[in-house]
């Protein structure tokens, strides 16, 4: 496993865990983001660029889309 | 269920799940010695049988073409779903107005506005790009179409509501969705009544490494980007009216 997989692993594992622990739904949202684009990244390091392809598009697109839509349909104060 | 129940029930499942869940972890093969048959032989074949360098697409659009079929209409339904819904809840906003109509003069910083502007061309490109030549390099129908709608995205995030929506007709990309997983099916039911195997690769495959080659490869991979592309313009367009609905209701 090379220092840049490492890392990765590291990334993803501690933004996963700070995900679900986030309380803030909005704050929420960035974070999985930003775990979207890590795990994405480890898709390509890990020799899987179809997989990050998607995972960039769905991950970092479509469902902060979706979920960003709908906090402001139901909470306005977030 | 007191707090007192509710740890303990907890420990314990916690402690069998991890427990489980670390046999299971030491009867993987080694961290990068996988060696599935299958995969080896796809490897081995792929190129030579279907003219293609990327072999996830083959597997994707070919060898697994039924599999691929099966996600494209989980897509289309979910969209259809989704519309479906939102319509329901459409007709009782209907009388506030026409959406968003308040978006024209809300101050956006410089930033906002002409980033995403100066990247609509490119993400656009580069979404068409990567569903073109799928059988070539990495991406294919999904994650191009996908970026595709991401680009018409940047309409809305850089020139507005009012630009995105007459961009983005919701009946024409609706039909056109409905159409690239319909091409889908009709691609598979063609080569069915041809050949009778259901998706079989009955196009010339052409010169390996041409942008148009891979036989039925290509023509299923455009399919989809059509389908994903025109998809995701109109989910983002039904719950961007939706938002614009509640906020000119609270007004």
């Amino acid at each position: 496993m090379s220092l840049l997989q490492i890392i990765l692993y590291v990334l993803v594992a501690v933004l996963g865990a700070a995900v679900v622990f986030s309380k803030r739904p909005i704050n929420q949202l960035f974070i999985y983001t930003t775990f979207g684009m890590m795990l994405a990244l480890l898709f390509f390091v890990l020799h899987a660029p179809d997989v990050g392809l998607s995972e960039i598009a769905v991950g970092t697109f479509a469902v902060p889309l979706m979920v960003l839509v709908t906090l402001m349909k139901t909470d306005t104060k977030t | 269920m007191s707090h007192r129940i509710r740890a303990i029930v907890y420990v314990a499942s916690a402690i069998v799940t991890f427990a489980t869940l670390m046999y299971a972890a030491m009867g993987l093969p080694k961290f990068g010695t996988f060696s599935g048959a299958y995969s080896a032989m796809l490897l081995q074949i792929s190129t030579l049988e279907r003219h293609v360098y990327n072999v996830p697409t083959a597997v994707n659009f070919d060898y697994r073409g039924f599999d691929t079929l099966g996600e494209e209409f989980i897509f289309f339904t979910s969209v259809a779903g989704v519309l479906f819904i939102f319509s329901a809840v459409r007709g009782k906003a209907e009388k506030h107005g026409e959406p968003m109509e308040h978006e024209g003069d809300r101050r956006q910083s410089g930033a906002i506005r002409w980033f995403p502007t100066g990247l609509t061309a490119f993400i656009a490109a580069l979404g068409m790009d990567l569903g073109a030549h799928g059988q070539l390099t990495p991406g294919g129908g999904f994650q191009g179409g996908a970026i595709f709608g991401s680009a018409i995205a940047c309409i809305y995030l850089g020139v507005g509501i009012h630009a995105f929506i007459r961009t983005a007709k919701k009946e024409t990309f609706d039909m056109l969705e409905a159409l690239g997983a319909f091409a889908f099916g009709a691609l598979g039911v063609a080569a069915m009544w041809i050949t009778g195997a259901f998706l079989r690769n009955i196009m010339p495959l052409g010169q390996t490494g041409a942008t148009v080659s891979g036989g039925t490869i290509y023509f299923l991979s455009c399919a989809v980007f059509v389908e994903i592309a025109c998809g995701f313009t109109v989910l983002l367009l039904v719950f961007l009216k939706q938002t614009g609905q509640t906020q000119e209701g609270e007004q």
